[in-house]
């Protein structure tokens, strides 16, 4: 990817079961801290971390999520990649509204993982797949 | 504390400890929360409540790095279940970054009660039972 941003320290991990999202976490806990973020900026990539690898196993059994540290010339943070070959989102305004009313309706976590991360760019096609990327910076 | 009681049951096997201390039951999640701990800890809870005198839960959240959407909807809705049977819960030891990403995520906190920890939850406990 040439987009003037370097990556260092790529991590894929395969995410087929409950042990992978848990082990994704932790990795991504360890590289955030050597990525130089807060408490607060690892515990929002963290849990965005576990809302997309649950919906990689949720909607698509299995995927993957890749990260790394990113340096740009104004800043260093925190890249994630959650990706699958599973059904692919029909109707991405929908899954991207927020659904945490009172009535407890499931959303994607989607939104959720949206407002955590800095940065969000999702691509679903349906029979295809979907990938999230998002960024988080050291603030 | 003295009178604590360790249930004998597989508790690390559920990923969560069970412990009865004064009258209150304490559950402490060990490992990263799951659909499938939350449903044992759910199970076992209930359980415990409609067959004891116990009336008061604290959960104890101190060791859980994250807590995401999905999970924090799980415990409310265990939270609820328990105050049909007469129960009340609470939510504790919730780290600084849990409920930062929670209230993110645009949680509310609402319908469920949180303490600082245990000392805060069972003093709460007390003075209700007074």
């Amino acid at each position: 990817m040439f987009d003037g941003i370097c990556r260092v320290e790529n991590h894929v991990i395969a995410i087929r079961n409950f042990e992978d999202v848990t082990s994704a976490i932790i990795r991504v806990n360890e590289l955030s801290g050597r990525a130089g973020l807060s408490v607060i900026e690892k515990s929002s990539v963290m849990t965005a971390v576990s809302e997309l690898t649950n919906n990689i196993l949720k909607y698509a059994k299995k995927g993957s999520l890749t990260m790394a540290i990113i340096q740009t010339r104004t800043g260093r943070g925190i890249e994630i990649v959650a990706e699958d070959h599973g059904p692919g989102i029909t109707d991405i305004q929908m899954a991207m509204r927020d659904h945490y009313s009172e009535s407890g309706t499931l959303g994607l976590g989607l939104p959720g993982s949206k407002r955590l991360m800095d940065e969000f760019f999702l691509r679903s096609e349906v029979g295809a797949g979907t990938r999230v990327t998002a960024r988080k910076w050291k603030s | 504390m003295t009178d604590a009681w360790i249930s004998p049951d597989a508790a690390s096997q559920s990923g969560v400890n069970v412990a009865v201390v004064k009258g209150h039951v304490v559950a402490t999640p060990q490992t990263q929360l799951s659909g499938e701990v939350i449903a044992a800890l759910r199970d076992r809870l209930l359980a415990m409540l409609s067959q004891t005198s116990a009336r008061h839960v604290y959960i104890d959240c101190s060791g859980l790095e994250v807590i995401d959407a999905e999970e924090f909807r799980a415990l409310r809705n265990l939270a609820a279940m328990a105050k049909m049977l007469g129960a009340d819960v609470l939510l504790g030891g919730l780290r600084p970054g849990v409920v930062a990403s929670l209230v993110t995520m645009g949680e509310s906190g609402a319908g469920i009660r949180t303490a600082l920890n245990l000392d805060d939850a069972v003093s709460l406990f007390d003075e209700e039972r007074s």
